[in-house]
């Protein structure tokens, strides 16, 4: 018997780094500092928290051993997640939150990535890589490719996905692409790894996001305008290349049935969608998945321009990570709280905004999402 | 042999799970794990079955031909020694047996799409070390 989790935990604090790249600063130091900023939002300091999870980096480090020394302090409970995306950590917060393992958690992430020059899509030395499949975004366009070919889905179609991000980074003066984009200049850029452009996948960078995370009795005493998580959902597929349908990853339709089955709504009801895109792939597939559009239409549904401004559905308002900036999906739980709490700035607020749903997923091991609201529901 | 250096990524064919792998292409075989106990084809390799969860695992003959699961055509090199191949393709196969390879798509690759049939070649990187590819049948 599921526990009933609805309005039971509240996102109170939010806070980043700039973005872009940060010679010299660990990700250690780049979570402390986003750390720093998410309690000033949240209006405590370190003695109101009694909890830290933190996400590894993508290079592997930023464990909760590692931030400790020099945030200061010991909470009575640590953990650190190995692939956050923010919305596993989230998760595992909501989980501590609602057993009494802590009341206020900070949630972290950082990297350095891009300076200290990761060598992100790097050939193993493997079949694979001997074959010359690298860099995440050749699996992407094998998805890609299938789901052109099953579907008919054409290139404009999913170009829609990289115009529109490109269309919402216009709107945030953080973002690191923000020059305007056309459907004809995406479609004369060459192509990286066939059928994607380097504009369909996201660029390493540095920085460090946090997040203050706290019970639903507690939120009040806090400053700002509480968010509170009424659902949440995960699927793994920890098999791997070993499940013959890695690829297309239909497992995420487990964790879109139980989201919606535990939560009573429905896509309709989500005001703004966000999804954590390493490729635009994971958009495409993830908006037919959770049920926003039919398996194999979402190329028509991203033509038809709900996701763009304006549209009837918001994507990653903020740009999202093809074009604001890489940080593990962390920066799309921060915007779906600026654009609740109605903080987005005058150019990409979304009026009357109360409903956000965010999917993400650990590549093609793991999946989840989660679904936050200005209400308990 | 060509006296050129071979620059591209090579495994470790003495793997205690892959070597035999490697050991068979070097033989011109295309081999996978078969499970002894409960029949399943496993690539790649494994220490245990993961259907049965038995440790009867033996290496096996695959039909060295296939049909193309999917691809994605590389027009950037992510590792220096690629850059001469660009365009290059690479496809992940089926065979029969429902064993998937991933593997380069040779030239030319006129018709190559989702589901079109390839067979196995076997391209002699060095002395030691031979890579399968996949290069299209007519038809």
């Amino acid at each position: 018997m599921a526990v009933d989790i609805r309005g039971k935990v509240a996102i109170v604090g939010i806070g980043h780094t700039r973005h872009g790249e940060w010679p010299g600063s660990s990700p250690e130091l780049l979570s402390v500092l986003a750390i720093k900023e998410a309690l000033k939002d949240a209006g405590i300091d370190r003695n109101g928290v009694d909890g830290l999870i933190t996400c590894k980096s993508v290079q592997g480090t930023n464990k909760d051993i590692e931030v400790g020394p020099l945030l200061g302090f010991n909470p009575g409970y640590a953990q650190t997640l190995d692939y956050g995306t923010c919305n596993f950590s989230l998760h595992l917060a909501v989980q501590a939150i609602v057993t009494g393992l802590a009341e206020t958690i900070v949630l972290c992430y950082g990297a350095n990535a891009r300076t200290m020059r990761f060598p992100f899509g790097a050939a193993s030395p493997t079949l694979a890589g001997a074959s010359g499949l690298m860099h995440i975004g050749g699996p992407a366009a094998m998805a890609l490719q299938r789901h052109k070919a099953l579907y008919g889905t054409t290139d404009e179609e999913f170009g829609w996905i990289a115009v529109g991000s490109r269309e919402w980074a216009q709107r945030n003066p953080v973002a690191l692409f923000r020059e305007p984009m056309t459907m004809a200049q995406y479609l004369a850029e060459p192509y990286m790894i066939e059928p994607l452009r380097r504009q369909d996948v996201t660029m390493l960078s540095d920085g460090g996001v946090a997040l203050v995370v706290t019970s639903a009795e507690r939120a009040a005493d806090f400053p700002t305008k509480p968010v509170y998580v009424l659902g949440m959902a995960e699927q793994s597929q920890i098999r791997g290349e070993h499940d013959p349908g890695f690829l297309d990853r239909a497992w995420m339709s487990s964790a879109s049935e139980r989201i919606w089955d535990q939560t009573g709504m429905k896509p309709a009801d989500i005001d703004l969608l966000y999804i954590q895109d390493p490729t635009a792939v994971w958009i495409l597939q993830m908006i037919e998945r959770y049920g926003f559009a039919p398996v194999g239409e979402g190329g028509r549904w991203l033509a038809e321009g709900h996701s763009r401004p304006g549209g009837s559905l918001p994507i990653n308002t903020h740009g999202g990570q093809l074009c604001e900036s890489y940080m593990w999906g962390w920066m799309h739980l921060v915007e779906a709280v600026r654009q609740l709490r109605g903080e987005a700035g005058p150019e990409r607020q979304v009026n009357e905004a109360e409903i956000a749903m965010y999917c993400s997923t650990q590549a093609w091991l793991k999946g989840g999402a989660s679904i936050i609201a200005t209400h308990k529901g | 042999m060509s006296e050129k250096t071979y620059a591209k990524p090579v495994p470790n064919l003495d793997d205690p799970e892959m070597g035999p792998f490697w050991k068979a292409a070097h033989a011109k075989r295309l081999v996978a794990q078969q499970c002894a106990s409960c029949g399943s084809w496993i690539f790649p390799a494994l220490p245990i079955c993961p259907s049965c969860l038995e440790q009867a695992l033996e290496w096996r003959d695959v039909t060295p031909a296939g049909t193309v699961h999917s691809f994605a055509v590389y027009h950037r090199a992510f590792h220096p020694a690629y850059k001469e191949d660009l365009p290059y393709a690479v496809a992940i196969v089926e065979t029969p047996e429902g064993v998937r390879y991933t593997g380069r798509v040779t030239e030319p690759r006129d018709g190559l799409a989702v589901g079109a049939k390839v067979r196995t070649v076997f391209f002699e990187a060095t002395d030691e070390f031979t890579l399968p590819m996949w290069e299209l049948v007519e038809g």
